[in-house]
């Protein structure tokens, strides 16, 4: 049983806690109710079987004791056949009087009867024919419950005078069983009844109970997808109340922290565009003068010429970082915005390489016509950032590709690929990645290390995305696809939306690149990741 | 030699500027407020200012509003900030052209240059647009014969949109022939030039009839019915 039960149990804890109640709350009531049911039963069945028992006993006593007074000492059989009448009937009992003594053996039954000796079980006949000693060698009337072809029946037996003939009654209990089996399908209704109950009223108390947990579950999950302001009303003073006070209090906590943290974050963010922005102030009145100093450089000692120029180009380096370092704070301040034209693409890439010097080492495959409404700038940077680092990384010929793909309002595709060693595949994962350098014990390089994660942002501005991947020719491959119209873009005109970034109007693009052809936008990029061409 | 008014408040800044500028072949004279730098617009008649927007006292904005009430003669401003209402409000007060700090003085000489350009003369012809009269020769712009002030810029644009009447010019296109930008130019500049235009030659600004904008393309001069 108890093995049942933990098998039981086992199963349940599986399954969900309502079903857990109601099993319970139905074992719990079954038990009550069978038990109940059960001893009334017996109780009944006890009650209403001796009464019948005592009833006819006595009455077959009395009419034994009657009729065999007027039976004669010797009897004939055709006497206590009419005794035997006399006594039993079709509607008491059936009689059969045996008597051995004078006239042979004879078996007289009443009327009707089927009832024979065969059918009195030999255990009683032997009671019967005891004379009991404790009571002065008389006999006594015995019985017993049988049961004859499925029904139950009462047998007893009686000598009649001493040692005169032996009657013997049976007498069917049918009626007492239909009694008791109705009594049975009563009991058995109401446990049933009992059973539903306590599964509704499982049901309910269930409801009760699980209704504010779910609630708990939602808020939780609801604190889990970040909307951290959740709060559950508290109602009562129960443990569910106090769960949910914990749970506030809990979530109230976590808000605090959260909070905490982005105020951190952003004033860290702050810092570092504050920084960078200060920055520009000494910046701005150096490079102002590194011009100056450039052109005289030559007719400097050749002790102090070489200084001279180191200080003007890692001025102009400073320069491209503190660049990189404001573009970056603001993808991460999310001030970042578009400032759109339309523009023929494949014009737009030819201008980026005719002012980066890299046409000739670039095969381009673009057909002209081909207009988008992007930003032209960061069209700009991105190109400059992929064909920067491949030529770097994978050398020339770099290919450059252009189409477009699903229609007008698609988008273009632009591949990048290089005849390079391609690049590693526990690398290509990070190559994205800001500061990512696939040989870590690399010194100090020209670029920053944010130059590809740049070109990510400016696409994903755009609404674009840029893959990494190794052709099959080997080298890598870089592709960037944009949509040829950026999302939600209805102003007049289409130019005038936002307030670009980092203005690099004219400046670079079309002075003369420093030689190598890295520029300020194609600087960055040239820090790829492409491992140590 | 243009003679160049340069508004900065940075000491340092002021001085490197002025030795580069000096050094590109520029008379340079130099404020370090905008107070000043009316003071000495005034004195001194200068081809060109160069301007600080972070300026103590009245800042660059509002000196380049003050100026434009009663002068026409180019401003670029110089601005440390990239992002980028800057630009805007200093387009919309009127400044032809904008640098971000910090700027090679060979760059900021190309646009000083470019911004001088826009004032000179390239044909003697002359064209009208409804009530507007655009004199080549004379460079002056007439309303019903009246005379407009119009900056260097605000000239040229109108000249470059005379030139081919009807047919429309994208923002890159402008930002070539006007501002001698290379093709990733600030498209603003054109959309901030066409709107300071418009106040002054159309009858109702917002609706204009002269200058119309081509969705996805650009501009064009039309000739009203």
């Amino acid at each position: 049983m108890s093995r049942a039960h933990g098998g039981l149990f086992g199963l349940l804890r599986w399954t969900s806690l309502r079903l857990r109640l109601i099993a319970v709350f139905a074992l719990v009531a079954l038990t009550a109710a069978v038990s109940v049911s059960g001893i009334a039963y017996w109780l009944n069945r006890d009650a209403v079987l001796t009464r019948a028992q005592n009833s006819a006993l006595n009455d077959f006593r009395d009419s034994l004791q009657r009729n065999a007074s007027s039976l004669p000492v010797e009897p004939t059989c055709k006497s206590l056949g009419i005794a035997a009448n006399r006594i039993g009937g079709p509607d008491t009992y059936q009689v059969v009087l045996i008597d051995n003594s004078a006239g042979g053996p004879c078996a007289e039954r009443s009327d009707g009867s089927t009832f024979s000796m065969d059918d009195v079980p030999a255990s009683l006949v032997r009671a019967v024919n005891t004379k009991h000693t404790k009571d002065d060698g008389r006999y006594h009337l015995h019985w017993e419950r049988i049961s004859l072809e499925g029904h139950p029946y009462l047998v007893a037996g009686a000598r009649i005078n001493g040692d005169g003939p032996t009657g013997y009654m049976l007498k069917s209990l049918d009626a007492e069983r239909k009694d008791l089996n109705s009594l049975a399908w009563s009991l058995g209704i109401a446990t049933l009844l009992a059973l539903i109950g306590a599964a509704l009223l499982a049901q309910a108390a269930g409801s009760a109970v699980l209704r504010p947990v779910r609630r708990l579950g939602e808020a939780a999950k609801r604190l889990g997808e970040g909307q951290l302001d959740t709060r559950l009303k508290v109602s009562g003073t129960d443990e569910l109340a106090e769960m949910s006070r914990t749970f506030n209090n809990a979530a109230e906590q976590l808000e605090g922290r959260v909070e905490e943290l982005r105020a951190r974050e952003a004033a860290s963010r702050r810092f570092v565009a504050d920084m960078s922005h200060e920055l520009r102030t000494p910046l701005t009145a150096i490079t102002a003068v590194t011009d100056v100093l450039e052109d005289e450089a030559d007719a400097l000692d050749p002790m102090i010429a070489p200084a001279v120029r180191l200080v003007v180009s890692e001025t102009r380096r400073l320069n491209e970082l503190v660049e990189t370092l404001m573009e970056v704070t603001r993808f991460d301040a999310g001030t970042a915005k578009l400032r759109v034209d339309e523009v023929d693409v494949a014009d737009m890439i030819m201008a980026c390489m005719d002012a980066r010097a890299w046409l000739d080492s670039v095969e381009l495959d673009a057909p002209r016509g081909l207009l988008a409404t992007i930003d032209p700038r960061r069209l700009d940077v991105i190109m400059a950032n992929l064909i920067g680092n491949a030529l770097k990384h994978g050398g020339s010929p770099v290919r450059v590709s252009l189409r477009r793909e699903g229609g007008p309002d698609g988008e273009i595709v632009i591949v990048v690929s290089d005849r390079g060693p391609g690049i590693p595949e526990d690398v290509l994962p990070h190559v994205f990645d800001r500061f990512y350098k696939a040989d870590a014990s690399r010194a100090r390089s020209e670029g920053s290390g944010l130059g590809l994660s740049i070109a990510m942002e400016n696409a994903h501005i755009h609404g674009g995305d840029i893959t990494a991947a190794n052709g099959s020719e080997g080298g890598a491959v870089f592709t960037l696809r944009m949509p040829v119209r950026p999302p939600a873009e209805d102003d007049e005109g289409g130019a005038t939306r936002a307030n670009g970034t980092a203005g690099t109007n004219g400046d670079d693009g079309k002075g003369s690149p420093p030689p190598g052809g890295s520029t300020r936008s194609g600087e960055g990029g040239a820090e790829g990741p492409a491992g140590g061409a | 030699m243009p003679f160049l008014l340069l508004i900065e408040d940075d000491d340092a800044i002021r001085t490197g500027l002025e030795l580069g500028l000096s050094r590109q072949g520029h008379r340079v004279v130099a404020a370090a407020t905008g107070e000043d730098g009316l003071k000495l617009l005034k004195e001194q008649r200068p081809d060109l200012i160069v301007l600080d927007v972070m300026l103590p006292g009245i800042d660059g904005f509002e000196v380049c509003r003050r100026i434009r009430r009663t002068d026409q003669l180019p401003i670029i401003l110089l601005t440390a900030r990239s992002d980028d209402i800057d630009v805007v409000v200093g387009l919309e007060s009127g400044a032809d052209d904008y640098v971000i700090k910090p700027v090679q003085p060979r760059v900021l000489d190309a646009r000083i240059r470019a911004v001088l350009r826009r004032g000179e003369r390239d044909s003697t012809d002359s064209a009208a647009f409804g009530s507007i009269v655009i004199d080549r020769s004379a460079m002056t712009v007439t309303k019903d014969g009246q005379d407009l002030q119009l900056t260097p810029t605000e000239l040229r644009l109108l000249l470059e949109l005379s030139r081919r009447p009807g047919q429309a010019l994208s923002r890159q296109q402008l930002l070539r022939l006007v501002w001698e930008h290379d093709y990733l130019g600030d498209s603003r500049l054109v959309d901030a030039c066409v709107q300071r235009l418009r106040a002054k030659i159309e009858d109702v600004p917002s609706s204009p009839t002269l200058i119309r904008t081509v969705r996805g393309v650009g501009y064009r001069l039309d000739t009203p019915q």
